[in-house]
């Protein structure tokens, strides 16, 4: 259940990424919600299943963008291991943490795809980074509200 | 032990395969994409993903335009005005750009216009006096005018200077009942001649000396040329009318002039 759960949250947010960044830009800021998505469901989940999580939302964004394919499955199946890895440290789950999460599952996803895919200019895709960090950080809140109580179902 | 120690453990046996099958994805769209093709991966997740996406966007859209609306309702409603205001603004200053363009055209003809043997004198309209008949022009004996000079604008003749003093002189219009004028229809051959003068209202009347001429409605008339002072070919007007008086055995023609008195600004006299 939880399973079928996830995958449709991926096609949601598939059709987010698709179809919203762009028109809710606030002050050039724009959002990745895959990576929202990623990092919400690796907090509730291990590092395999934020690995596989990590891939179909690589897929879909490497799809999208059109190229570099692999380098965006890679980080972010990295990115979904590494956070799935940090529920071994048993922290308590909170809006805080979903936040810091976001922002710090963003920044790593990005900075990996940065050194297996180098843009051409570093110092611009940082800052964008930085400011897509952020407002993914602002989009976990709700995403993560909406979350707990289907992670925390028995079936 | 030695064995469970070495054996790698599910999760990253996931990683890996995970990666490999992303380099596999990534190599099949490199391929795809050097024969100009999109990899099937890609059109499977596009293909999946843009119904919801135009969905999502269209509803993004809606809701900002709604929120828009009720947010920007005031500043829109004054800028609704503003508009509005400008609009009309606008409005003036194109009649004003209009009437201006006149009266450049009118100059215009003014410079152009043919001396017809004579000298050109120019002077402003500096009084006009409708109920009288007389406009009154900024030229007078200084510059050698007198009774009975034809006055032209652009457009054809004006009237007569009736009386000239130093800086100023005083026009009679066509449009006076006295003095008549003598006139003709340029385009017949013979001419049909006659003296023209006005009613006091707009239109004029063409009394032919033969009741028989030829005339119509659209014919041109001009100045006669049978006057010392004012020469031939001047245009005064067209025939709107032709009236013929069995009894009286007289052959009379409204006509329209083709000045038009009311926006004179400047003005030819013909010495």
């Amino acid at each position: 259940m939880k399973r079928l759960i996830v995958a449709l949250a991926v096609v949601l947010f598939g059709c987010f990424q698709m179809g919203l960044p762009s028109r809710l830009s606030v002050f050039s800021l724009t959002p990745n919600y895959l990576l929202v998505l990623l990092a919400i469901v690796a907090i509730f989940s291990d590092r395999k299943g934020g690995a596989i999580v990590g891939f179909f939302c690589g897929a879909i964004e490497g799809s999208l963008v059109g190229i570099n394919l692999t380098h965006y499955i890679a980080s972010r199946v990295i990115t979904g291991f590494i956070l799935g890895w940090m529920n071994d440290l048993k922290l308590q789950r909170s809006v805080l943490l979903a936040v810091l999460t976001t922002v710090g599952g963003t920044l790593a996803a990005q900075v990996i795809l940065m050194f297996i895919a180098p843009p051409p200019e570093i110092i611009p895709f940082l800052g964008a980074t930085i400011k897509t960090a952020m407002y993914n950080g602002v989009i976990a809140i709700p995403v993560y509200v909406l979350a707990r109580p289907i992670a925390e179902l028995r079936v | 032990m030695n064995v469970r120690r070495n054996r790698i453990s599910p999760d990253w046996l996931t990683l890996i395969v995970l990666l490999a099958l992303g380099a596999i994805l990534g190599r099949a769209q490199s391929s795809a994409r050097l024969v100009g093709r999109e990899d099937f991966v890609s059109r499977i997740f596009v293909g999946v993903l843009s119904p919801g996406a135009h969905i999502f966007g269209s509803a993004a859209d809606a809701l900002n335009d709604f929120s828009r609306g009720i947010f920007s309702a005031r500043r829109l409603e004054r800028e609704n005005e503003m508009l509005k205001k400008e609009l009309r603004a606008l409005s003036v200053y194109n009649d004003t750009v209009a009437l201006l363009r006149n009266d450049l055209d009118s100059q215009r003809k003014l410079i152009d216009m043919p001396s017809l043997g004579k000298t050109k004198v120019y002077a402003d309209v500096i009084g006009f006096y409708a109920e009288e008949n007389r406009i009154l022009i900024s030229a007078g004996t200084e510059k050698g005018l007198h009774q009975g000079l034809a006055v032209v604008s652009g457009d054809g003749l004006v009237g007569t200077i009736q009386s000239s003093d130093k800086g100023f002189s005083v026009v009679t219009l066509i449009s006076s009942p006295k003095p008549a004028i003598g006139a003709l229809l340029s385009a017949r051959n013979p001419p049909s001649a006659g003296l023209i003068h006005g009613d006091g209202g707009q239109i004029l009347t063409l009394q032919f000396g033969d009741p028989q001429a030829a005339v119509d409605s659209g014919d041109l008339v001009v100045t006669s040329g049978f006057s010392e002072y004012i020469p031939r070919g001047i245009v005064i007007g067209k025939v709107i009318q032709k009236i013929e008086n069995l009894e009286s055995g007289q052959l009379v023609a409204k006509v329209y002039p083709s000045v038009a008195i009311g926006r004179l600004h400047e003005v030819v006299i013909l010495k």
